[in-house]
């Protein structure tokens, strides 16, 4: 028996050692465009929405969509996020305009790729299962804010080369526009602001270490980032930038070259 | 969750077998290789944005230990459906596949896929300090002070593919004063989850933890156990000082051993402080749960296996069955109703052992039910459960010990609240009781007007721990025992009862899970 355990642990501990020291295994990538399976928004898709939210979110977001399910304050306890309150309808990872109601291609992204630290991707939903939960959670939201459709946010232009230039220049822009106040001048949340943000909900807010672009809720490649400053992060402390930047669209994608040069 | 406290030495106490020096040598090299390039992942910093590392289902799905549980080591709702789903998102049954890398094109690997080292595999490192002060010095109680870490364990878990996951476990205790290392498998299981269809039967095989399911959290959801100092090779055990873990789990019984074929074995003496079937760390065996009408309840059947305690023992497979009702009350409100029923043909004999002989009684049936529930409100998380024992009529031989006086029920009770108080700051209080059963009186000439044996015990704990990091806590706890002094009968030594001879115990210490 000893034999055993000892053949075994020897065994283990060699096959780590290969795996541990074998070269980089890269994650599949997560694929969005899921439109072939997205069913149409019936009774019938929401009331399986409706079973597949009881499962897979309830025990956060509470069963009647108010973020507060049994888990929320053991979630974070003293600080924000806690899981969202539906029936609030202020969303962060929108492609719209501040205010106004995500797209259902946003909430399939956040769903899909979850929300790094807090909520799981459920990327192991099948596409058409998502959209029905996604079916489901609108359901909970305020009549106002689904009368109309949302307009999306244009991204003007495309991610340009990160050379020094442009990543000086988006220096300039991130001190004009104070993003340091809250950022930090290193990019690391450390900004004079930073202790006393708070959310809509009252929870203090950590300000985005954004020399951790792994950790960014809403995406990290250019077009996230510039989305990210476009639309601002509603409910919290994060407010969009889109009025202020309209027509210096490029001194937005300087800035994104900056904010992903802090984390080289 | 899975990375908690398990106690070979606790719950199998003694049946552990020592490993010669060179095992122990290639087990710490292979901790080393194993720690070394998960404490250079932690350096590296994890996605989750979150300071320093945090273990493997975290990594896996970026995410802060807090969403799995209330605080680590024990599980919130949601970590229990996703360790009831087989280490799969609650809802989910593709077994973690689209987070993979994926093997082969065209060929025999096609499809296969493979986790990243980290996101299988993780540790737990425990060191504590203890200091208990008795009424009565029966062994050194002196602090003990233990080479860092006291306890590793190593796992490896997590979804192979659809439907098929699996746990292994090792744990590695170097070696403390007077005792041997030893490196065991604790825990080895392979998962069936979701066969027919989401929910209707999952299945786990190989050495397990019978209680998963239960709503008392189970002995890895505990905080560190204070283990017992105990021999159990002979009758009488000697029992120096009770353990400091969920009194109800306990086998509560006096007087009772595994049969004359382990007599001279750790573990011959049925220790009436070790946990026990049903809520023992892990036996080997199997069992089949599933939530068939959705969330609102659960069923688990199993078997568990072990050995008789008749002459000639056999193979003992314990049947036993669990339902678990789950309700979300209302903002912020879980409530977690179960209850269990294990029987065990032939278990144990009662045994005594006038003027040094021992002595068996005919092997009795053992039957064993309890009940549990939890409640998670906002911040506070508050459970208990009572356990019942009941034993066949005790039947001797012959008079005198015919005469001895038995109890064939046992009960005990344990109840704890937990309040998160900050995100980084935990306070629990717990209750621990058992009237046990067993052998109350030794046959009258030997007896005397001496106190009975199967005295109460009652212990009161606090803990207080502290998080920098959700995935270390640093702790400071407490138990207070509130009974009064007893001794033992003159004839079994006249010793301070050790249900008694504790006043307090108290630890110091750090639990890491990487
Ligand atoms: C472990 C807890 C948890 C679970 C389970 C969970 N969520 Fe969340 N969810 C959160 C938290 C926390 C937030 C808020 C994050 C933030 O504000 O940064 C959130 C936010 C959201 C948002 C808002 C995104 C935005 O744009 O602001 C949506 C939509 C959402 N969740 C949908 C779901 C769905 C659908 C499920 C089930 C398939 C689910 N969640 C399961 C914790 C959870
Ligand atoms: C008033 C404070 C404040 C200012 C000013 C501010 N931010 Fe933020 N930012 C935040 C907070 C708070 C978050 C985190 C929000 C959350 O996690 O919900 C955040 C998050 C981010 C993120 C990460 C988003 C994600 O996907 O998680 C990026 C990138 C970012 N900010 C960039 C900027 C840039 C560029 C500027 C200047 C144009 C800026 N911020 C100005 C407070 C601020």
């Amino acid at each position: 028996m000893d034999r055993q355990r000892i053949a075994w642990l020897t065994l283990s501990n060699a096959a780590l050692v290969v795996l541990t020291t074998g070269p980089a295994l890269a994650q599949m990538p997560i694929e969005v465009a899921a439109y072939n399976d997205r069913p149409p928004v019936n009774e019938q898709t929401i009331a399986e929405g409706k079973r597949i939210y009881d499962l897979s979110c309830v025990h956060c977001h509470g069963t009647a969509g108010r973020g507060d399910g049994p888990v929320a304050y053991f979630l974070n306890r003293s600080f924000g996020p806690h899981p969202r309150n539906f029936t609030d309808g202020v969303f962060k990872f929108r492609s719209t305009y501040s205010g106004d109601a995500p797209t259902d291609e946003d909430l399939f992204r956040s769903v899909t790729k979850g929300i790094p630290g807090f909520m799981p991707g459920f990327n192991g939903l099948a596409p058409a299962e998502r959209w029905k939960v996604i079916y489901y959670i609108k359901t909970f939201l305020p009549e106002d804010l689904l009368e109309f459709e949302p307009e999306v946010v244009e991204i003007v232009g495309e991610p340009l080369p990160a050379n020094a230039a442009s990543i000086r220049r988006g220096y300039e822009v991130y001190q004009q526009l104070n993003c340091w106040e809250c950022h930090g001048p290193g990019g690391q949340g450390d900004g004079p602001k930073a202790p006393d943000l708070e959310d809509d909900w009252g929870f203090p807010l950590p300000s985005a270490d954004l020399t951790r672009p792994s950790s960014f809720k809403n995406g990290s490649r250019p077009e996230d980032i510039y989305r990210t400053i476009v639309t601002g992060l509603d409910g919290g402390a994060m407010t969009s930038f889109v009025d202020m930047m309209r027509g210096r669209e490029e001194d937005i994608w300087h800035l994104v070259n900056f904010v992903l040069a802090l984390s080289r | 969750m899975w990375w908690t406290p398990t106690d070979s030495r606790l719950h199998e106490t003694g049946r552990v077998r020592p490993i010669h020096r060179f095992a122990l040598q290639a087990a710490a090299l292979g901790l080393t290789t194993t720690i070394l390039p998960m404490s250079g992942f932690a350096a590296t910093g994890n996605d989750a944005g979150l300071e320093g590392p945090v273990p493997a289902f975290a990594r896996k799905y970026n995410l802060s230990c807090n969403v799995c549980h209330t605080r680590e080591p024990r599980l919130n709702p949601f970590g229990q459906r996703f360790q009831e789903n087989g280490y799969q998102l609650p809802g989910t049954e593709d077994g973690g596949t689209s987070l993979k890398t994926l093997l082969g094109g065209p060929g025999p690997l096609d499809g296969a896929t493979l986790d990243e080292v980290t996101n299988f595999l993780a540790a737990r490192l425990r060191a504590e300090v203890q200091q208990s002060f008795v009424r009565q010095k029966t062994v050194s109680e002196d602090p003990d002070f233990r080479s860092f870490p006291n306890v590793v364990n190593v796992f490896f878990a997590g979804s192979a593919t659809r439907n098929v996951s699996f746990y292994f476990e090792t744990e590695f205790a170097p070696p403390a004063e007077s005792e041997e290392a030893k490196v065991e498998f604790e825990r080895v299981m392979l998962i069936l989850t979701n066969l027919g269809r989401y929910q209707l039967a999952n299945i786990r095989i190989g050495k397990i933890d019978p209680s998963a399911f239960f709503a008392f959290p189970t002995h890895r959801q505990q905080m560190n156990p204070i283990f017992p100092v105990a021999e159990s090779e002979e009758f009488p055990p000697e029992i120096a000082r009770i353990p400091v873990l969920p009194m109800a789990f306990a086998a509560k019984m006096f007087g009772l051993t595994r049969g004359s074929e382990h007599q001279g074995e750790e573990g011959f003496s049925i220790l009436p402080f070790e946990p026990f079937f049903f809520n023992a760390p892990a036996t080997t065996g199997a069992m089949l749960w599933g939530r068939p009408l959705g969330e609102l309840f659960l069923y688990q059947i199993g078997v568990a296996q072990d050995e008789t305690a008749e002459d000639e023992p056999g193979v003992r497979w314990d049947p036993y069955g669990l339902l678990r009702f789950d309700f979300l009350l209302g903002p912020y409100t879980a409530l977690q109703l179960s209850g269990f029923y294990y029987y065990a043909k032939n278990a144990a004999r009662p045994t005594l052992a006038p003027m040094g002989n021992v002595v068996f009684g005919e092997p009795v049936d053992w039957r064993r039910w309890g009940v549990g529930a939890r409640l998670h409100y906002r911040f506070l998380d508050i459970y208990g459960t009572v356990i019942w024992d009941d034993i066949d009529d005790v039947v001797f031989p012959g008079p005198p010990l015919t005469l001895s006086e038995w109890d064939t029920q046992g009960l005990g009770v344990s109840l704890e609240a937990d309040w998160v108080i900050h995100q980084n700051w935990f306070l629990g209080v717990r209750w621990d009781f058992m009237d046990p059963g067993g052998l109350v009186k030794l046959p009258p000439l030997l007896q005397g007007e001496d106190p009975e044996i199967n005295q109460d015990a009652s212990l009161l704990g606090g803990i207080l721990k502290f998080y920098p990091v959700p995935n270390v806590g640093l702790y400071a706890r407490s138990h207070f025992n509130l009974l009064g002094s007893v001794q033992f009968p003159a004839a079994l030594g006249g010793d301070e009862h050790p249900a008694r001879n504790p006043t307090v115990i108290s630890a110091l210490g750090v639990d890491m899970a990487f």
